[in-house]
């Protein structure tokens, strides 16, 4: 009898221990910070700038192009790819750029047709990756528009299918100069998964917490 | 030793107890069983549902959606298949439910309600899921099936924590529908020896003892008709002070020739499945774009929502008003009521259900099996360089499907003849049997015109 009273009181313990963690938890993830990242490249000032930590799935993000002179630079025609870190060499730039090339071949032409109004995420392209070495985390393309009335600054949105280490890869053509930028990223799990689980596990262990106090007590002989 | 297994393997054949084989018979007795298949199942579902919510969220990366979805899903109809409810006995909501219930369970009787209107919700809850996996892409999204897992997790802990035994697994859950009725098209059965329980004062098949506790599922060995409930867990063997309890193979669909009382919500559910199978297919084919946009043009809108709902509601009215025509046409000729033969003769249409649910998912087993592998290989940093994730090529596959179907056709004609025997004579045996024939005939060939057609792959 006393230890079931103690598996009982053990169970009400770790069901509050549960709710009381997953509240920091839920808060932290819905936590938000805008980062900044330069790279220079052929005389641009290259900048990523997102208002988050990048996730799994669609994440947001702007790129800012400023000349020698710190000046915008407006009507780049701006590709973004990403790819997982560990599926190809960190300059492997030519293999990427032909991924690129062949995707602007496809049949799923009418995708990039579409991100053109309004910088639409490629992840849809499953064909595309099938024919990728990582199962893990296939690469993903998207294109970033010139923000109307903001020059030098492009935004668009990026796929990520899995956590890890990841390099974003900006290709872009300045009055005919082709130029490319790297930003290794470090993917976090979405949040939005985390606070869904968190839900859920809140919901069941208050269940199993109310279960345990309600519980009528044997009656004794 | 070889001639005993040889002599009972042999006796297993022609119906006689697996239990008297004496390594099985220890197995299920002993405390292991079924806990040693148990726990790691349950393990592998943390890892599911781990890999669900964090894994990759492309479902065709994620290894809990390879697991889930083209192993266990296509697994399942042949589990019931060959061993009936077995899988519920170490379904991992199971194990939850009695963990729960072991520590802080209430174990309260099950409300007069779900008795009586179970099977009804879970008709419901089957027809519900597969129009919000549609509509909202549940096994497309690795979260979305996630969700689903965890949704069924809450209401097993709810059933567990304060309602006895496994109500949820026995009065409320989708799948234990779908295994009610494919378990009685299968070939293992657990029954009481008549003579020794006419004599048992015990009942500790039902009310547990210290070895094992009371039936999971409310079933009373000594009275039961039926494997639709059954889970093969064991307790009842455990419990048996007079070792009454036989497990039995018996030939497919035995059960179906001679269902003593018919439900109508059962007789509905098989209609249902049919025409769940049917939207399963349907979407999956490569025309279904076409068959959308027209659609898109006949209501007037492009609202997925709508377009998918009037298909999904054609597909499961379509069975049932089949099987209404059949019963209506053979109300004509037997004298009973259009309902009494629609609930009889509706049990014949689980061989086709389940020989259509087996083919369907035959595709997504063996044409992206290797899907298991590669994501599980990609866990450990390994990759499968875009490899082909098929088993079998698609034409083997469609003649296995094509095979399937004419197995399933054969069963259900076979069960319309004995159900038309036992209830009638003479020339209104073949006068009801007609109708039926015809419509297991149609149901047969519409799902061999869908498996012709190319379909696209789940991962």
């Amino acid at each position: 009898m006393a230890q079931t009273k103690s598996i009982r009181w053990l169970i009400s313990g770790l069901a509050l221990s549960l709710l009381i963690l997953m509240l920091p938890g839920t808060a932290l993830a819905s936590s938000e910070s805008e980062e900044s990242t330069m790279v220079t490249v052929g005389g641009y000032y290259v900048s990523l700038v997102v208002s988050k930590p990048f996730k799994t799935g669609g994440n947001p993000f702007h790129l800012q192009i400023l000349d020698e002179m710190a000046e915008p630079v407006g009507g780049a025609q701006v590709k973004i790819s990403a790819t997982p870190s560990s599926a190809m060499p960190a300059n492997d730039t030519q293999h990427q750029m032909e991924n690129m090339e062949n995707m602007e071949n496809m049949e799923n032409m009418e995708n990039m047709e579409n991100m053109e109004n309004g910088a639409d995420e490629m992840s849809g392209m499953r064909g595309m990756q099938h024919d990728m070495p990582n199962m893990d985390a296939a690469p993903t393309y998207t294109s970033a528009n010139d923000m109307s009335g903001q020059p030098g600054d492009y935004a668009g949105i990026i796929a990520f299918s899995a956590a890890g280490p990841w390099v974003l890869k900006a290709h872009f053509s300045i009055d005919g100069q082709v130029l490319d930028a790297e930003f290794p990223v470090d993917v976090e799990a979405s949040s939005s998964a985390f606070a869904i689980l968190a839900w859920f596990i809140f919901l069941n262990a208050v269940l199993i917490w109310a279960a345990s106090i309600s519980r009528q007590k044997p009656v004794s002989a | 030793m070889i001639s005993k297994l040889s002599k009972l393997t042999l006796s297993w054949l022609e119906g006689g107890d697996i239990l008297a084989n004496k390594w099985v018979d220890h197995f299920i007795r002993s405390r292991w069983y079924p806990g040693i298949i148990q726990w790691p199942t349950l393990i592998i579902f943390v890892v599911i549902i781990y890999q669900l919510f964090f894994g990759p969220t492309s479902a065709h990366d994620n290894f809990g959606t390879a697991l889930t979805w083209v192993l266990w899903w296509p697994m399942i109809p042949i589990i019931f298949l060959f061993l009936g409810r077995f899988w519920c006995a170490i379904c991992p909501f199971a194990t939850v439910n009695d963990l729960v219930q072991k520590f802080v369970g209430h174990n309260r009787p099950v409300p007069r309600f779900f008795k009586k209107y179970g099977i009804w919700i879970i008709d419901a809850m089957f027809i519900l899921i597969t129009w919000s996996d549609h509509i909202w892409g549940i096994v497309e999204s690795p979260i979305g099936s996630g969700v689903l897992l965890m949704l069924l997790t809450t209401a097993v802990i709810a059933s567990g924590a304060f309602f006895e035994r496994r109500m949820f697994c026995r009065h409320l859950c989708f799948l234990g529908g779908l295994a009610g009725n494919y378990s009685q098209a299968g070939m293992l059965s657990l029954h009481g020896t008549p003579e020794v329980c006419a004599n048992c004062t015990t009942a500790s098949c039902y009310t547990g003892t210290e070895k094992a506790p009371g039936c999971p599922v409310f079933e009373f060995p000594r009275m039961m008709t039926t494997s639709a409930n059954c889970v093969l867990c064991g307790d009842c063997v455990k419990n048996c002070p007079n070792d009454s309890i036989q497990v039995t193979i018996r030939p497919p669909t035995k059960e179906l020739w001679f269902v003593h009382k018919p439900k109508v919500e059962v007789a509905f559910l098989a209609a249902v499945i049919m025409g769940i199978v049917f939207v399963q297919n349907v979407t999956m084919l490569e025309v279904w774009g076409s068959i959308l946009t027209w659609l898109e043009a006949v209501t007037g809108t492009t609202s997925y929502y709508v377009n998918f709902t009037i298909t999904f509601m054609v597909a499961m009215i379509l069975p049932l008003a089949l099987l209404g025509w059949a019963s209506l046409v053979a109300s004509k000729n037997n004298d009973a009521s259009l309902a009494e033969n629609f609930t009889r003769f509706g049990y014949a249409i689980i061989a086709l259900d389940l020989a259509a649910h087996i083919a369907h998912n035959l595709f997504h087993l063996l044409a992206e099996g290797k899907s298991i592998l590669y994501t599980g290989m990609a866990l450990f940093g390994a990759d499968s360089h875009g490899a082909s994730p098929a088993l079998m090529s698609t034409p083997n596959i469609q003649l296995m499907q094509y095979g399937l179907m004419v197995l399933g056709f054969l069963g259900s004609l076979y069960i319309v003849y004995r159900i038309a025997k036992t209830n009638y004579q003479g020339d209104v045996i073949w006068a009801t049997f007609k109708p039926y024939a015809i419509l297991m005939a149609g149901l047969c060939i519409l799902n061999i015109i869908l498996f012709t057609l190319p379909m696209d792959m789940r991962m």
